[in-house]
């Protein structure tokens, strides 16, 4: 498909998710998604309050919204690739059902139906109404950038609890509102009981007066200076001990706030701690243990995912870990805690996490005492992610582990952890000085596929698009090559055989993929194969493994 | 760094004439500056690349780090075994000392490359030693092409970390390898598509067959001259569409005039993203389409736009992925684009 309008608008009203990149589309969905919400509200409140008044703007405003969820049906049926799939869909049914219901309300004054009476008239408007009110469920169509925003709200949240200790300051709140009242009553209370001495005083009781009483505790509590005193010795002990609590209660919310203050001005310039409730977070990265490579790792991260996942950096060094761009670490969370401590890969939220990262630890010396350490943390991370490492064909979803090596572990490590990728960079680095010196020009080529940016290509492994299966290599690559819409080479082929009972992946890099020369023709595309394909993005080789399955 | 004596640097040369034969031998030979236990899987990589291409092994010499004279000093595992005859040791202060004779004489008509290893008994200091011999190398090769006229020296450097590619920036060093910057990016690619590290390693491991990347110059007099007016789509469809075509074209390379103020430009803004130095006046174009051209409206790394429908001119290279060159180059050579649609 060739970079047309059409195409461009399909792309722009795609609803967003994590893996979106265009900042119109972004844009664009947030406003739509404002203003059902708003419309929603309109209608609520045209309900529920006498708008006679404003009725006309209330009418200008809906003739608004039903025009524009009329254009975006329209340009949705435009765009879609199967306009008859689109049509059909329970979505788009609903779109329709909640664009004509309103239109067909503004209409009503003008239509001629004089002929009916005024039951079915009123029936059909109230019909109508409750349609219009079905524009709420259209919501539906964002479910999962609504999902994502409702994840963020939440820890943004979770975040400011823990970074203020608004907890533990409203603790204090409520010990000290508990204290003043109870002391108020109490001194009230006391006073009264020795009304008998009140009332032989020769001075007016300010603690008989219970208004008095709070103002005084208050006083007392906050300051501890009070020039009234109760006039019966046990009120004058309650005041004592009245005037102890304070001093400890004002202490503590004194030193709470001075604590915070001077964490954040300490913080400065650092990652942000991880709060301690960690129950929100989901498919958010880890990456555990932190040596010279975090940060550019963490770049790296960013740019793949768009700055849209979450990264949690978990090492005994976590609180001294600095911020080198505020903008790539608006999601990066750091844990206090040794990573190969299974307690504190829970509170890293492991089970729940999308992948882990094992960089090697600083702090040994010996390389193969760093790997040893780096497949411990490994081992434990495979455990702790919710699964036994070593049983394969488990139902849990596959929870993958990248880890730094300085050489490359044995077969039976890479056995036992077999959703455990090992990266050695000084491997590859050997591999490339080598083909280097033989192939000057290929630096450039490996220098740009190994570098995610937004301006550079990378290697993905994408499913076989539904309109490819059955096809042969060759043909997939016409397809990729003739459709414009989305830049992909396809390279290679995953294919996925049964060996010794359980299916294993292989490699099949260029016309490898055809199948071997003893086969009669060329081997066809299988559902369960995966594409190696060059795209500029994760996003765009995925977009169009869809696409060509909407083509369907 | 201490100057040898006038008659053990003649020794010496006569030792390094004797070890590369006379010149019309044609026997290639690679120096290593610096021994390091990665030396022996690299020279291992490159004997099987010789081997698949059915071409005689390289002969290499090893110029020694500070402090080694001989080669029986360095600890075990930094040299391979079994390659006498074709390894020689040179001490280091001898070959890279005030004059270039040991340098000239090991930089024979017959030297392929320049290898410069991270010295792992530097520690931390080993990047910058890699820098200062590169240095060494690249004034030498700069100053025999203005003399003599005498090609390049291809140099390749290896550097533990990123932050120190900037230091070879002024320099025309040809390669820089980063273990650590592969590292960081290896990760983060893994972190998206697991396993995507073992299509490098099927791309990198040099065995007889293996799929990898190269590029070859379209030349108006070359071989492929027949290429040139024709679009990257369809040349690209005419190989799929040859039947078992023994490669798949990438993208290709083009040349454009210096830009005095690109690089700059270049430089800031890669450092305010952070990431890439394109400091190069040649456009890597992989996987062209509307996304290239859009990155190079942006221009960062592209200066100008291109995608599948940009016509190839002279002097571009090709970037294929292949199997086999030899057959690739052949295969592109006797390749007739008349009866691709839109040709």
């Amino acid at each position: 498909m060739h970079n047309t309008l059409r195409e461009k608008l399909y792309r722009l009203l795609l609803p967003i998710n994590v893996q979106t990149r265009n900042s119109a589309g972004y844009w664009l969905n947030f406003g739509l998604i404002g203003l059902i919400v708003a419309s929603s509200l309109a209608i609520l409140l045209e309900f529920r309050l006498d708008i006679a008044a404003d009725a006309t703007v209330f009418q200008c405003i809906d003739i608004a919204v039903a025009l524009v969820f009329l254009l975006e049906y329209l340009a949705r049926l435009y765009a879609a690739r199967n306009r008859r799939a689109f049509v059909t869909e329970w979505i788009s049914i609903l779109d329709l059902v909640v664009v004509i219901s309103s239109l067909t309300l503004i209409a009503m004054p003008f239509l001629q139906l004089e002929a009916w009476d005024g039951l079915r008239l009123i029936r059909l408007q109230r019909i109508l109404s409750i349609f219009r009110f079905f524009r709420i469920l259209r919501l539906f169509r964002y479910k999962e950038i609504m999902h994502l925003a409702w994840v963020r709200v939440r820890i943004y949240w979770a975040s400011l609890l823990y970074t203020f200790r608004i907890p533990q300051l409203l603790g204090l709140f409520v010990a000290f509102g508990v204290v003043s009242f109870a002391g108020a009553w109490l001194l009230y209370w006391t006073e009264c009981a020795n009304s008998a001495v009140c009332q032989d005083a020769p001075v007016f009781d300010h603690f008989g007066d219970l208004g008095n009483a709070y103002w005084s505790t208050l006083i007392m509590l906050i300051s501890g200076i009070e020039d009234k005193e109760p006039l019966s010795i046990v009120g004058r002990i309650e005041a004592v001990v009245i005037l102890l609590i304070g001093m400890i209660l004002i202490g503590q919310l004194t030193a709470q706030i001075v604590s915070t203050v001077l964490v954040r001005f300490e913080r400065v310039g650092r990652i942000r701690m991880l709060p301690p409730s960690t129950r929100v977070f989901k498919d958010h990265i880890l990456i555990l243990g932190a040596n010279e490579h975090l940060d550019n790792i963490i770049r790296q991260v960013w740019t793949a995912f768009a700055g849209r996942r979450y990264i949690v950096v978990v090492d005994p060094n976590a609180p001294n870990l600095n911020i080198t761009d505020p903008k790539v670490y608006a999601l990066v969370f750091a844990l206090e805690g040794h990573p190969s401590d299974p307690l504190v890969l829970e509170r890293a939220g492991i089970s729940r996490a999308h992948r882990a990262i094992v960089l090697s630890d600083p702090t040994i010396e010996e390389p193969e005492q760093q790997d040893s350490r780096s497949l411990m943390i490994a081992v434990t991370a495979q455990l702790a992610g919710g699964f036994d490492a070593t049983v394969d064909g488990s139902q849990e979803p596959p929870f993958y582990t990248s880890v730094q090596m300085n050489q490359m572990p044995g077969h039976v490590a890479k056995h036992v952890l077999s959703r455990t990728n090992f990266i050695c960079g000084t491997h590859i680095a050997e591999q490339l000085i080598g083909q280097f010196v033989l192939n000057p020009q290929a630096s450039d080529i490996y220098h740009h596929l190994t570098q995610i940016t937004d301006e550079t290509n990378e290697i993905y492994l994408i499913d076989v698009p539904q309109d490819l299966v059955g096809k042969s290599f060759q043909e997939a690559q016409l397809a990729f090559l003739h459709c414009d819409a989305n830049d992909i080479t396809l390279i290679g082929v995953v294919h996925t055989n049964e060996v010794d009972g359980a299916l294993q992946p292989f490699i099949h890099l260029g016309t490898d993929a055809n199948g071997t020369d003893t086969d009669a023709v060329p081997r066809p595309l299988r559902r369960e194969d995966q594409l190696l394909v060059i795209a500029y993005s994760e996003a765009t080789a995925h977009l169009e493994s869809r696409h060509h399955g909407e083509r369907q | 760094m201490t100057h040898a004596s006038p008659a053990s640097r003649e020794a010496l040369k006569a030792q390094i004439q004797r070890f590369l034969g006379p010149p019309a031998t044609g026997q290639e030979h690679v120096v290593f500056v610096h021994a390091s236990p990665r030396l022996p899987r690299v020279i291992a990589e490159m004997d099987a690349e010789r081997l698949t291409k059915n071409l005689p092994p390289f002969s290499y010499i090893v110029v020694l780090q500070p402090g080694y004279a001989a080669q029986e000093q360095l600890p075990e595992g930094y040299l391979p075994a079994n390659h006498a005859q074709r390894l020689l040791c040179i001490p280091f202060d001898s070959a890279f000392a005030a004059s270039h004779d040991i340098l000239q004489t090991i930089s024979g008509p017959g030297i392929r490359s320049v290898v410069i290893l991270a010295d792992p008994l530097r520690g931390q200091d080993a990047d910058a030693h890699a820098i200062i011999a590169a240095t060494a190398i690249e004034k030498f090769s700069t100053l025999q092409q203005k003399t003599t006229g005498a090609p390049d020296i291809h140099t390749v450097v290896e550097l533990h970390s990123s932050a120190n590619r900037i230091y070879l920036k002024s320099l025309h060093v040809d390669t820089v390898v980063c273990s650590g910057e592969l590292t960081e990016n290896l990760l983060a690619q893994d972190c998206f598509s697991p396993g995507i590290t073992e299509v490098f390693d099927k791309l990198l491991h040099q065995t007889p067959g293996a799929w990898h990347f190269a590029t070859h110059a379209i030349c108006a007099d070359g071989p492929l001259g027949h290429l040139l007016g024709h679009t990257y789509r369809q040349l690209t469809e005419a190989i799929i569409r040859t039947h078992s075509a023994p490669l798949i074209l990438c993208g290709f390379t083009r040349k454009f005039p210096y830009d005095a103020h690109a690089p700059h430009l270049c430089h800031l803004t890669a450092k305010k993203r952070g990431v890439i130095h394109n400091d190069k006046q040649i456009d890597l174009v992989v996987n062209p389409g509307h996304m290239s051209r859009k990155a190079a409206e942006r221009g960062f790394l592209l200066k100008r736009g291109y995608d599948k429908d940009t016509v190839l001119q002279d002097q571009d290279r090709l970037v294929f992925m292949t199997g086999d060159r030899e057959a690739a180059l052949q295969c592109l050579s006797q390749m007739r684009l008349n009866n691709i649609k839109g040709t």
